[in-house]
């Protein structure tokens, strides 16, 4: 063979083999950047989306210009169904955008994409503790991408390797029970925690996850305590940015609900063993004196659904009805939280208003106490290490 | 831009190239003015203020080597005093913008003094060049340059495939070919060209890569303060010297290949150096061309005057077996370990790349001194036998090794990862690891090896890429060997054909079709070169 | 001197540095072609030969020498019988 037909041979393998991956990419479209449709059995469940949420999320918020958003981090990712039939018929179609990982100033970032979309009523925002203290202020607002970062989006999801192996991955593990989805609605399955709750047990993953945030606390822990006042005073960063994000709904009128998540007791337990309750305490009274501008929701307590008991570590047939483990909470717990806010009435979570904020920070003072003497165990070993 | 980004590989390349070809088709001297204008196109893209640092020194190199030439043979002095102020404006220059601050840093950790310490951006690939015009100016002065314009100097500096990171050429080993050069598309280059430049290319964003994030993540650890147990600070080590490996090794082709494309062949700067199986034999594979560079222009003349000057003395010189120790110590030992030194000093500015030279030194002088001392004691075939597997694992061993303090942020966290290899921190496993291994990993337990919460993702990924990337480095054949048969780098030669030699078949055609692509489509994340710090 | 005896005194020294008796050196002979003549020994090599032979070359030739014949060739343009 000649080298000028070697040259030629080569060029066009090149490029069949691109256009080829090119074509499966987008057919299987791992990271529902395109919106191409689902095929049972083929890319019905993305999983590989989940792992790539922002890309995806963005790309399926600009396509379906929501009505509800819901934002926050992986807990309302996970637990906020956008198709539970809680929501209000004004509030369809619902979206959510939550971000694993997500912090405040990320939040607010996506508060802004998603109020750019221009038919926006309703925004539920999904605050927990941990978004505010390790809030990572930045002045970085968020600018609608260019056509540039369109095309470069779209380039990653066709003509790189990730994406081949996602799309390989996606079709070859349709059939795997334990495979989380990411829904068109943004909401990724519970599939993945149900597998790692068949493989270790609930108490194994409780007791990993509390060594692992209590690790992951303990040296953040040493910046907060303290500092209540520089995290969430009136004149803070954080403070500001909510008020900021308030603003914005006002402007685009969008009403928005502000939601403390809840935590399992033990996650409560962990924060307080290292001196954080203080912060946790400024985080509401700032939250509740913005009782006139939102609603604020406040399920950061000892309830009965956060107090549940967790099976010992190699039990494998108890059961946790409301949560994964100390942070996630199911789908259970999240139309729970629906329910409430939509009117039902019940103990679970309090609007927090500057009238009510004294009253249930000395319930919770209260209810904390009951819960130690309950349950020493998880304080004696808090208290050891 | 890097060699391994879109717009390079898309845009820059393709244009660069095609103008490059059409115009040699009616203009030699164009295509060539052309192929310098993209030189400093690439060489200023990243920063162009790179450009107006570099130039000044182009031009003053250019003036005394010119001066020098005039000269000739008929002012020895002057012309020698011209090529001191040559190698000492060079050394100045890259001095002050490499090492100003280390300086500095030093003084204040000795003195305890409290010196601002001075942030200069560093010129992109300024310890290359700053070594191949110190080469191109002792060529000048041992008259083994005999003519050339401001043209020719200019394009042996800046010709991009070579300008950033190495290999370092001479200016004898490129000007003929330039000269000779069609400056016109040739099939032959054109096809040696694109398989070498994808086969690096695949080394880079698919080898080199996928082992790099966990490396980083053993060598964070450790930068962070944490102890690091054996089999961790083993696979970070091990993974390290592979990443480095491939990301040099892919390099090095992409810049084989790239050159070939303008139809010019580099010197050989890369050949399986994990196949050594002594540590002379290490660095006649690795980073070829600055061991030359070193042998050359430091190690020699310094060996040269030493050794003369103990023969003045009337003390024994060096001669084989029966060497004194006095010989040994200042005439290889003293030289070795200062070129490995300033070795190390080149490579960055930092005690941990001090260390890694002296290291290398070390290591050199112990081999030197076993070539000397070994016929004493031991001879004949068992001794090849022996030595050959052992000679191997020791050289494995000690580039590793070395390799800790190349790539640790600073000297305390290399201690720290050396502390792990000795085992001082323990053996642990990830405790899922440990789990899914039943009774094997139990009884592992009872030895001492303890449960980690470490990702066990993440060790089975490091522990596999190290595996394999351990199998390709030691196992397969080389770009240079596979393309033998087509003078791949130069002098290379032919070797007897085996089944990996390449030849222009559809079946290779596939094949590389296949291994380009892999490299394309793993474009996406950017990475650069770990040599272009340099 | 001839070329032939200066090779012969090349040969010899090359076989004492690198104790091999085996060593047989040609004009043609370039330094990748004898095991074990490595930078280091051929520098030791050339100053050996300089002693010998009473001559000195310069840093730079010394660099330039590919092959056996250009080192002969050296000595013979200094001690005056250019080849």
């Amino acid at each position: 063979m000649s080298t000028s037909r070697y040259i030629i041979v080569w060029t066009s393998a090149v490029l069949l083999l691109l256009v080829g991956a090119g074509i499966f990419n987008l057919a299987v479209d791992p990271f529902d950047v395109f919106g191409v449709r689902r095929i049972d059995g083929f890319n019905a469940t993305k999983p590989q989306a989940s792992d790539h949420t922002f890309l995806a999320k963005s790309h399926q918020l600009a396509r379906q210009r929501p009505a509800t958003i819901v934002l926050g981090s992986s807990r309302p990712d996970i637990a906020i169904d956008p198709y539970s039939k809680i929501w209000p018929a004004e509030f369809m179609p619902v979206f959510n955008f939550g971000i694993p990982g997500n912090e405040l100033f990320g939040i607010g970032r996506n508060l802004e994409q998603a109020a750019a979309t221009g038919r926006v009523k309703f925004a539920l925002i999904f605050l927990e503790a941990e978004a505010i203290l390790s809030a990572n202020p930045s002045n970085l607002p968020w600018t609608p991408p260019t056509p540039f970062e369109n095309a470069r989006d779209a380039l990653k999801s066709t003509l790189t390797m990730s994406a081949l192996g996602a799309s390989l991955a996606t079709v070859l593990t349709q059939r795997q029970p334990d495979n989380p989805d990411l829904n068109e609605r943004g909401a990724t399955s519970e599939a993945g925690f149900r597998g790692e709750v068949r493989i270790d047990g609930y108490g194994e993953l409780f007791t990993q996850k509390n060594d692992w945030y209590l690790t992951q606390a303990r040296q953040a822990a040493r910046r907060w305590v303290g500092q209540e006042e520089q995290l969430f005073g009136p004149e803070s960063p954080s403070f500001l940015r909510v008020r900021e994000m308030l603003g914005l709904c006002r402007l685009r009128n969008i009403k928005p609900i502000l939601i403390l998540a809840p935590s399992h007791a033990d996650r409560l337990e962990t924060f307080a063993a290292l001196g954080l309750w203080p912060a946790i305490e400024t985080i509401k009274r700032g939250l509740a004196s913005l009782g006139d501008e939102a609603e604020v929701w406040d399920f950061m307590g000892y309830d009965p659904q956060t107090t549940e008991a967790v099976p010992r570590r190699g039990d494998f047939a108890g059961q946790v009805q409301w949560f994964w483990e100390p942070a996630h909470f199911k789908r259970a717990l999240g139309d729970l939280i629906l329910r409430r806010i939509f009117g039902e009435p019940g103990d679970f979570g309090v609007l927090l208003t500057p009238v009510t904020i004294d009253a249930r920070l000395a319930h919770v003072r209260a209810a904390q106490e009951s819960y130690r003497t309950m349950y020493p165990t998880m304080r004696k070993r808090l208290a050891q290490e | 831009m890097l060699f391994n980004s879109y717009e390079f590989l898309l845009g820059f390349l393709p244009l660069s190239l095609g103008i490059f070809y059409i115009t040699g088709t009616y203009s030699r001297e164009r295509a060539i003015q052309w192929l310098i204008a993209i030189s400093l196109v690439f060489y200023a893209w990243w920063r162009p203020v790179n450009v107006l640092l570099i130039s000044p020194s182009i031009l003053v190199n250019y003036g005394l080597a010119r001066t020098m030439l005039n000269l000739g043979e008929r002012r020895p002095r002057i012309s020698n005093t011209l090529l001191w102020v040559g190698i000492a404006f060079n050394l100045t220059f890259l001095g002050y913008f490499k090492y100003l601050n280390f300086f500095e840093a030093t003084l204040n950790d000795v003195l305890g003094a409290n010196m601002v310490l001075t942030e200069l951006i560093l010129p992109l690939g300024i310890s290359f060049i700053t070594f191949q015009k110190i080469a191109f100016l002792v060529d000048v002065h041992a008259g083994r340059i005999r003519s050339f314009g401001l043209q020719d100097y200019c394009l042996f500096v800046l010709f991009f495939p070579q300008l950033i990171a190495g290999p370092i050429v001479h200016y004898r080993e490129m000007m003929p070919q330039f000269q000779m050069a069609t400056c016109q598309f040739n099939g032959r280059d054109f096809a040696v060209g694109i398989t070498l430049f994808f086969m690096g290319l695949f080394k880079k964003v698919v080898l080199a890569d996928a082992v790099a994030p966990y490396v980083t993540n053993v060598f964070a650890s450790a930068s962070g303060g944490q102890s690091t147990s054996f089999l961790f600070a083993w696979l970070g080590a091990i993974g390290f010297t592979l990443q480095i490996y491939f990301d040099f090794s892919g390099y090095t082709d992409m810049a084989l290949g790239l050159a070939r494309f303008f139809g010019i062949k580099l010197p050989v700067n890369f050949n399986s150096p994990l196949k050594a199986t002594n540590i002379i034999d290490f660095w006649l594979r690795w980073h070829v061309s600055l061991t030359r560079f070193l042998t050359a222009y430091l190690y020699n003349p310094l060996v040269l005057a030493l050794t003369r000057r103990r023969a003045a003395a009337g003390k024994p010189a060096f001669s084989g077996r029966n060497t004194t120790l006095g010989a040994y110590v200042t005439l290889l030992a003293l030289p070795t370990v200062l070129t490995m030194f300033v070795s190390g000093l080149w490579h960055g500015a930092g005690y941990q790349f001090l260390l890694w030279g002296l290291l290398h030194g070390l290591y050199l002088s112990v081999n030197h001194a076993w070539r000397v001392l070994r016929p004493r004691f031991w001879q004949g075939p068992s001794y090849q036998r022996l030595m050959m597997p052992v000679g191997f694992a020791l050289t494995f061993t000690a580039v590793v090794a070395a390799m800790v303090m190349f790539r640790a942020s600073t000297v305390t966290a290399g201690l720290r990862i050396w502390r792990g290899m000795l085992g001082m921190d323990g053996i642990a496993l990830p405790g899922a690891v440990l789990h899914r291994l039943g009774g094997f990993g139990d009884r592992l337990m009872t030895h001492g090896v303890i449960a980690s919460g470490a990702s066990g993702s993440e060790f089975v990924a490091l522990a596999g890429w190290t595996l394999l990337l351990l199998a390709i480095a030691w196992l397969a054949p080389n770009t240079l060997q596979m393309l033998s048969m087509y003078e791949p780098a130069l002098g290379v030669k032919p070797l007897p054909d085996r089944w990996v030699a390449w030849r222009p078949s559809s079946g290779w055609a596939i094949g590389m079709a296949f291994v380009a692509v892999c490299g394309i489509l793993s474009l996406g994340r950017v990475s650069a070169f770990l040599y272009w710090q340099f | 001197m001839t070329d032939t005896e200066i090779l012969n005194i090349f040969t010899r020294i090359l076989r004492d540095l690198l104790g091999d008796e085996g060593i047989v050196l040609t004009e043609a002979t370039e330094r990748p072609d004898v095991p074990g003549w490595d930078s280091f020994a051929y520098v030791n090599f050339i100053v050996a030969a300089e002693g010998q032979l009473g001559v000195r070359f310069r840093v730079a030739d010394v660099e330039s020498f590919q092959t056996v014949g250009d080192i002969v060739a050296a000595v013979q343009k200094q001690s005056g019988n250019p080849a």
